[in-house]
């Protein structure tokens, strides 16, 4: 079973997209700020991480940031989703490795559970 | 260097071409007034015998386009910052009430597909109780934005009238006692003898309430919040003070500044406007009366205001 680390503070969404993902058979860890999501992210070996970016205690790019220093985290495919659509977001985001960059307020809760998918199929 | 190369600086502080631009205009206008300066020069040497009055014109000519110059860039440079900062709000904005959006969106879609994503009716409630919060985060900005438009176009009654302040605070504290119960934080009123106040009441129960939210985020949790009254002459302050992070002393001038939060309480209220001081110092404007803070970062902060006692 596949292990995904969920970064994200807001509880709907976490609620929704949590139990979608959940509902496919991927096992889910869940934080919800970015001290908590970057401890995780060393303890569990997740096979992909979804990353929001306006967090409490660490912004997301820092968490990234941190998770690209550390040699169990370096590879880790990491998609990002948040509502920030500015491009030097977008840009510092992919120079950091994220693999993704989904706006959440373009999708359907569907269309990022596919996106998560094909994600892992890769 | 940086600050020399004009085309950077304009386009990353004020995000507009070199032709909006104030430090294009300017130097525009200085290479404009150098030529002048020649252009009158080498005329007046042709037509004038006298070189005093050369000099007078030539000086005369290179002031008034001066003058020009620094008028004409100082308006650019108003209407490029106001440029740049409304960029910023509608960036803001934009991305305040998206996330609200879309976990309503979320949540509506999963409802939908009840059957799909195997739910159970019990956890019905938990998801339209995430429809209602989100519903209401939203209300809380699209009001705050509405409350600021209306005190910046002096569109607000801003009437004034006797009230109690102490029945004001009491029912104020009463709404956010669920939230403060949470986090076993006390608010404590100091019960006193105080004149009726004599100002608007509608628009200092925002401020209340904005003083009051901002204390319980703040705090600590298992803290106590203590409200204070004081009678000074003519003048009734009321204080609110929280023994919660406080606040860093190099940000201390930017308090009261639209969408401004300070970094160190980033982790207690990501979810809130940022709309809540700016608001209360406009309607302090508005009703021409005081509101201050101290605070200390790490110990304590205490925001104060005053009132005109009863007429």
């Amino acid at each position: 079973m596949k292990k995904i680390l969920f970064i994200e503070d807001d509880n709907a969404i976490q609620k929704t997209l949590g139990t979608g993902l959940k509902n496919k058979g991927y096992d889910i860890v869940s934080a919800k700020d970015g001290e908590e999501g970057l401890l995780l992210s060393k303890e569990v070996k997740a096979d992909l991480v979804i990353l929001d970016l306006i967090l409490p205690k660490m912004h997301g790019l820092k968490v990234l940031e941190n998770m690209r220093q550390e040699e169990s985290t370096k590879e880790t495919p990491v998609i990002i989703l948040t509502n920030l659509e500015n491009i030097a977001e977008v840009e510092r985001a992919l120079e950091l490795g994220a693999t993704t960059y989904l706006v959440k307020a373009n999708y359907s809760l569907e269309e990022v559970i596919n996106k998560i998918e094909t994600a892992l199929e890769v | 260097m940086n600050r020399l190369n004009i085309f950077k600086v304009c386009k990353s502080k004020y995000n507009v071409s070199l032709w909006q631009c104030p430090q294009f205009m300017f130097l525009m206008m200085g290479i404009v007034i150098i030529a002048s300066s020649l252009f009158f020069y080498a005329l007046g040497q042709r037509h004038l015998i006298q070189p005093e009055t050369l000099a007078l014109v030539v000086m005369f000519v290179a002031t008034l386009l001066l003058v020009i110059s620094f008028v004409v860039t100082r308006s650019f440079e108003g209407l490029a910052e106001t440029n740049k900062i409304k960029d910023e709000f509608i960036n803001i904005v934009s991305h305040q009430l998206r996330s609200p959006l879309t976990s309503l969106r979320w949540a509506s879609q999963f409802l939908i597909k009840h059957k799909e994503n195997n739910l159970d009716p019990n956890d019905y409630i938990e998801y339209f109780d995430l429809i209602k919060e989100n519903s209401i985060r939203m209300e809380k900005l699209i009001d705050d934005l509405l409350i600021i438009t209306r005190l910046n176009d002096q569109k607000v009654d801003k009437r004034k009238a006797n009230f109690s302040l102490s029945d004001l605070v009491h029912e104020v504290t009463k709404e956010y006692a669920a939230v403060a119960n949470k986090f076993n934080i006390k608010i404590k009123i100091e019960e006193e003898s105080i004149p009726l106040a004599f100002s608007n009441e509608y628009l200092i129960r925002i401020v209340l309430r904005n003083l009051i939210d901002n204390a319980i985020s703040y705090s600590d949790e298992n803290s106590e919040i203590k409200v204070n009254f004081k009678k000074k002459g003519k003048k009734l302050a009321i204080t609110i003070t929280d023994y919660g992070v406080g606040i860093p002393k190099d940000v201390k001038k930017r308090i009261f500044e639209k969408f401004f939060r300070a970094k160190n309480i980033m982790h207690k209220k990501v979810n809130g406007t940022g709309l809540g001081l700016y608001i209360c110092k406009l309607i302090m404007n508005t009703l021409k009366e005081k509101i201050w803070f101290e605070s200390k970062e790490g110990e304590s902060t205490t925001f104060g205001f005053s009132l005109s006692v009863n007429n």
